[in-house]
């Protein structure tokens, strides 16, 4: 058997993002924006799922870069970008989802323009795939409970292994193991029943 | 089949290669003879496909863009500063406990619990703005039970209104139940006041020329909800239970009919 595919960086990634850090602390533009072009779209599309809303994705994207870049001197040594950055993004978009909790309410003018937005954004041509999958994903995805969304996407979708989601979170590593796992198991129980009931 | 001794999270754990050596070894080893391992392991390959096909790394150039151009405009920007106050921590948390704490018919002759109370209502009053009777105003009107649309006693599928009730500031609630089971809630509120969501799954639908949000629920064609605006007023459609056999939700068609009957009913009542 091959040996195990491991997620994250490889060598070379880690090496670059090494450098990429060590620059970067000294607020160098330049070299902050390597980390933007290399690492933009898939936070991005990270958050997209997250959310299920391709503006407030992008709005979190870029918030979370810049914030990052004016705190980036507060990245620790030894501590990597990307998990760092993944973390700014997921309090963004944690305090994101809590101010709107806190608000629910929203103009019925706003829900059918927003409803209209996705559904444009579903049947976008350019989509690699058919729009049942997708809208089906994020279904299932929303079903989930935000706890296993996170730890399912940072695994499945941005490629952290469970050691450094449980950096990441704030969490032991069984605990992130468990999440993942707990979340897969979800995903494809949810996954398959919705996918059947559409064949049917 | 043999039983497995390798938990789910172990085998995440090889994975991700977090796992020693002399276990590593062992797992890698099992994994190539246990089909529970092995399920486990194309379930994982499995999800990890269906996000990443179903979300392509979008085109961000514009935006990447736009972002790289706001860092070199901006290459020193101010850090964020929390400011620690201990002190003031302290005194707070001090305040909030009398608060918490006093008790409210307290026959203690102490001012302190009057001022904290007399602080809290200023701020309260502040931030809430006002404390008043049910009903508020829409479009100049003021919206409480006495001026909401009343819908019919009856509606379709043999619905009869049991009850109204305003239990909010700006709500007002009838409540139908039929014999079969069925029981929903119908919701009116000021438009302006928009409506408290927390559904991701659904669709625009038209009755008439009205625009209904479909809340589906989980179950295929079914409905949870329905949110339409019609005069000014927000009608919200709750179902609350449905008779069994409908695995929760009504169906659309059965939901469209109610809807069509208040509004129906809502535009005669406006137009006399």
């Amino acid at each position: 058997m091959n040996p195990p595919p491991r997620h994250g960086l490889d060598h070379d990634a880690i090496h670059s993002e090494r450098r990429l850090s060590t620059a970067s602390r000294s607020r160098d533009a330049d070299t902050f924006n390597e980390f933007v072009d290399q690492y933009y779209a898939p936070l991005r599309r990270y958050l997209l799922r997250l959310t299920g809303d391709p503006e407030l994705a992008a709005d979190l994207t870029q918030e979370a870069f810049l914030k990052a870049y004016s705190r980036i001197e507060q990245l620790a040594d030894d501590e990597a970008f990307r998990p760092w950055l993944y973390r700014i993004a997921l309090n963004l978009a944690r305090m994101e989802f809590r101010r709107r909790q806190r608000r629910r309410v929203l103009s019925l003018e706003w829900l059918i323009e927003s409803v209209r937005g996705i559904s444009h954004w579903l049947a976008r041509p350019d989509d690699m795939v058919t729009v049942p999958t997708r809208d089906l994903v994020q279904q299932v995805l929303d079903e989930l409970s935000p706890t296993l969304r996170e730890a399912l996407l940072l695994h499945r979708l941005a490629g952290f292994t469970s050691e450094e989601i449980a950096r990441l979170l704030n969490i032991s590593p069984e605990a992130a193991r468990k999440r993942v796992t707990r979340a897969v198991q979800r995903f494809q129980a949810l996954y398959h029943e919705r996918a059947g009931a559409r064949e049917e | 089949m043999r039983e497995c001794d390798v938990a789910a999270e172990e085998l995440l754990a090889y994975l991700d290669g977090c796992l020693d050596g002399e276990r590593e070894a062992y797992v890698a080893h099992h994994v190539k003879v246990c089909p529970v391992c092995q399920i486990r392991q194309a379930e994982l390959e499995e999800t990890k496909q269906l996000l990443k096909v179903s979300t392509p790394l979008p085109n961000d150039e514009i935006e990447r863009s736009q972002l790289k151009a706001e860092i070199l405009r901006n290459p020193h920007p101010p850090l964020p500063r929390r400011r620690r106050r201990p002190l003031l921590m302290v005194v707070l948390a001090v305040l909030l406990s009398l608060i918490l704490l006093w008790p409210a018919d307290s026959s203690a002759n102490l001012q302190l619990g009057r001022v904290v109370r007399g602080v809290v209502a200023q701020v309260e009053k502040s931030l809430l703005g006002r404390r008043e009777p049910p009903g508020d105003r829409i479009s100049g009107v003021l919206f409480r039970d006495s001026q909401a649309f009343v819908p019919p006693a009856e509606l379709p599928l043999g619905l009869r209104l049991s009850d109204r009730a305003t239990p909010g500031l700006r709500r007002v609630e009838s409540h139908y139940r039929s014999e079969s089971g069925v029981e929903i809630l119908v919701v009116q509120g000021p438009a302006d006041q928009g409506l408290a969501l927390g559904w991701r799954d659904v669709e625009l639908v038209y009755v008439g020329d009205t625009e209904v949000l479909w809340l589906k629920d989980p179950r295929r064609g079914n409905v949870a909800g329905m949110v339409w605006e019609r005069h000014g007023i927000l009608f919200e459609l709750l179902v609350l239970n449905a008779p069994q056999g409908n695995e929760g939700g009504l169906p659309l068609e059965e939901t469209l009919l109610i809807v069509r009957h208040i509004i129906a009913a809502h535009d005669a009542a406006s137009s006399e």
